[in-house]
């Protein structure tokens, strides 16, 4: 019983903690931008907007803080949060180290449509923004369809092969639709290629981080299930894991959630995929720390990400993807080395 | 033939004269500028007028401050950037294309004036807003036109 | 807790990999099955575990029809430990072991003191527990085997399924899984390689070409006519006169090219 209690008072004092956090780097991203805003500044408009204060500050800034970089910074923390997360459960659920929220074509499919309308404008005024969201969601998972009737079956792994082709393909799709772009449009391509959270608004937000807190809740619930898939799919199910419905549960969340943040702020690489291996290395395999750390590590590492676009070249924001890449990259290498040394 | 050309560069240079001196008559101090292109998403970082192309060449023959620094033609510059450099005047283009649902001035002007942030700009909030044919904005003799466009609307923007 | 399957029976791309196989197990007893390589031991208790797909014939447990029970139930009073359980996590051994408390707990629920003690138990069980913190790949095969037995017995089931337990053991632990085994208060099910370790079981079966063609007690069943017509061997049967236990001494038939 004191055993209980105590690690309940440790799981608290880690919630607050990581809480803390969250709440530091969310206050850096506000702080931290093209034109340097004093740190007493956002407390004041952020007093202002929650409190009901009076404020003196220039509406110019009070707008940039509030509408503009706080929306941006949480955007930005539930796509980490979001996309880290995917590629956790989906490594745990195919058991391959190489999982990425990309396996489900979610991303590519989201891709190869923004491609699309941007150029061949496909219903480009039509398509209102949640709408466009579920399509792509439809787009993602049928692409899943596909790639599991393709894949037949056979085991997770030949399973994750084919979903890895189908991505690929579509990535071909994109390059061969984007080779028939001339160069203005091919910088809004870059948009869906490499993200972009410019212009990310309230209404992003009040999308992006119910979605993540969603999918965050689907993934903890299914925490000791998810332990249970680490020695196969025949074994989760002899440990009492209805291997079918928590599959169809998590994937369902993961492409949710990856379609929902792709459709915000485009295919941001690296993330799903760095994230939970170093994550496993901090904290260890088991998902009731894993997924909260995952979690928290994603938001954290994307808010710094898109600090970093914003300061790495002075007046010019760089793709926040390729921030990303530039950490992720040199990560994915380190897994491939590891992972063969274990194979 | 020689004669009609010459005849016309000779037109074109009195009707620039014309609009700088008109625009000098103001004696602008301080007055700046942004031109809008347009935007690959209704709310994400514009397509804004940079230090080297027909644009820039309007405002600083006008005696407007361009407010972009960079030496790209077209820039993609942060609403952020703008809108604290908070432009006199805006100018944005009018087109035919419908690539980008920016490309339609009236929701370019429809931002501007609903954007939490970019409502707030003196040159927004005093409606100093130009619309000008994108063409104009491309190098040829069009930007002469667009030169008077701009320098007969500044006048009435009570300018300082 | 009474086992009872029929017609038990499973296709692989058309091929029967076993069929028409029926089965009582009495609560208490250890069964072992044997049978030469791809005669369908491990297919058989797989679908004695209700873990195959597609599978014909019914197995009820104390009455209920298996495939009516949710994985959760079925798993309380269950286990298995198949062979090619394997992982490349670099779960510790105590991670393993714990994974076997997974039908008794839910979502949000934590590790009890009682669940501690159960992991405890299961490690002391097979000798593992001064290895509690190692990690996975660190581990011998025979380790890894204890270990997925020690997560089973964690998993505290009425009824204990073992795909030859006894591959990778070294002769040490060998014995010491039987004697585990034997002193187990629940059904065992164990397929086995080596007929002098069936000859332990209360009673055993034995599988050819998918079918059971033999199911009794061992010294019953075990005759040289099986061993030649079944594995292909002949033995000469000896006596420990040291507790009058039957041995077997196999040697290829004479007439085996």
């Amino acid at each position: 019983m004191s055993g209980a209690t105590a690690s309940l008072r440790a799981l608290a004092a880690v919630s607050a903690g990581g809480l803390a956090v969250l709440m530091l780097a969310v206050m850096a991203g506000i702080v931290i931008g093209e034109a340097p805003l004093p740190l007493s500044a956002v407390l004041e408009v952020l007093s202002v907007r929650l409190f009901g204060a009076d404020t003196l500050l220039d509406p110019i800034d009070a707008g940039i803080i509030w509408n503009y970089r706080l929306p941006r910074t949480l955007v930005a923390a539930s796509c980490g949060a979001a996309l880290s997360l995917s590629g956790l459960v989906l490594q745990s659920l195919v058991r391959n180290a190489l999982a990425d929220p990309y396996l489900l074509g979610v991303s590519a499919g989201a891709s190869t449509g923004a491609v699309a309308v941007t150029i061949l404008g496909v219903g480009g005024e039509l398509i209102e923004h949640f709408r466009r969201c579920l399509c792509r969601c439809g787009a993602g998972l049928s692409d899943r369809r596909a790639a599991g009737a393709r894949g037949g079956r056979r085991g997770g792994a030949d399973g994750a092969g084919g979903h890895r082709r189908v991505a690929a393909f579509q990535r071909a799709d994109v390059l061969f639709i984007a080779k028939s772009a001339n160069a203005e449009q091919a910088r809004g391509i870059m948009f869906w290629l490499l993200g972009n959270l410019s212009g990310v608004r309230w209404p992003d937000v009040t999308l992006a981080v119910p979605i993540a807190v969603l999918g965050f809740a689907a993934c903890l619930i299914h925490a000791r299930a998810l332990d249970a898939f680490s020695f196969g799919t025949e074994s989760a199910a002899s440990l009492g894991v209805p291997v079918r419905r928590v599959q169809l549960v998590l994937i369902g969340a993961v492409t949710l959630m990856a379609a929902v943040m792709v459709s915000l702020v485009g295919a941001i690489g690296f993330v799903g995929l760095v994230i939970p291996h170093a994550m496993r290395f901090v904290v260890g395999v088991r998902h009731f720390r894993l997924i909260p750390a995952t979690a928290l590590a994603g938001a954290v590492f994307l808010i710094a990400a898109d600090i970093v676009s914003r300061m790495l070249i002075a007046g010019q924001v760089v793709p926040i993807g390729v921030v990303t890449a530039l950490v992720g990259a040199p990560g994915f290498a380190i897994i491939l080395i590891r992972n063969r040394a274990r194979a | 033939m020689a004669d009609r050309g010459k005849a016309l560069v000779a037109d074109l240079k009195s009707r620039e004269a014309a609009a700088i001196r008109s625009a000098q008559a103001l004696d602008l101090q301080d007055v700046s500028a942004v031109f809008w292109f347009s935007s690959a998403e209704m709310d994400i970082d514009p397509y804004v007028a940079g230090r080297k192309g027909p644009p820039a060449y309007m405002m600083n023959a006008l005696g407007l401050k361009n407010i972009i620094e960079s030496d790209e033609e077209w820039p993609v510059v942060s609403w952020e950037t703008i809108a604290r450099a908070n432009p006199s005047v805006i100018v944005i283009a009018r087109m035919d294309r419908r690539r980008f649902e920016a490309d339609n001035y009236e929701k370019k002007l429809e931002f501007l004036k609903t954007d939490p942030v970019a409502r707030e700009m003196e040159a927004v909030k005093s409606d100093r807003i130009v619309i000008l044919d994108a063409h104009s904005m491309d190098p040829s003799i069009r930007n002469i036109a667009a030169l008077e466009t701009l320098a007969a609307a500044l006048p009435e923007f009570d300018l300082k | 807790m009474k086992l009872v399957a029929q017609g038990l029976g499973w296709k692989a791309a058309g091929r029967a990999i076993v069929q028409g196989v029926d089965l009582d197990l009495v609560p208490g007893e250890t069964f072992g099955l044997i049978g030469p390589n791809g005669s369908g031991k491990s297919t058989l208790l797989r679908l004695i575990a209700g873990l195959l797909p597609r599978a014909q014939g019914q197995v009820w447990l104390d009455g209920t029809p298996l495939h009516r029970m949710p994985r959760r139930e079925i798993a309380r009073r269950i286990a298995l430990v198949s062979q090619h359980a394997d992982t490349t996590e670099t779960l510790t051994v105590r991670d393993a072991v714990e994974l076997g408390r997974t039908p008794w707990l839910s979502a949000f629920s934590p590790f009890s003191d009682l669940d501690r003690q159960i992991v405890d138990d299961a490690l002391d069980a097979v000798e593992m527990r001064h290895l509690a913190g190692q990690g996975w790949p660190s581990l011998s095969g025979g380790e890894r085997q204890r270990v997925q037995i020690a997560r089973a017995l964690a998993q505290r089931p009425r009824l204990l399924i073992l795909d030859e337990p006894t591959n990778h053991l070294d002769i040490h632990h060998q014995l010491a899984l039987l004697r585990l085994v034997a002193g187990l208060d629940m059904t065992v099910v164990m397929a086995l390689h080596d007929l002098n370790q069936a000859m332990g079981c209360d009673r055993v079966g034995v599988m050819q070409g998918g079918r059971m063609v033999a199911c009794g007690r061992p010294a019953d069943v075990i005759s040289t006519a099986l061993l030649s017509e079944t594995f292909r061997v002949g033995a000469r049967i000896l006596t420990d006169p040291a507790d009058d236990s039957l041995l077997y001494r196999f040697h290829m038939l004479e007439n085996d090219g």
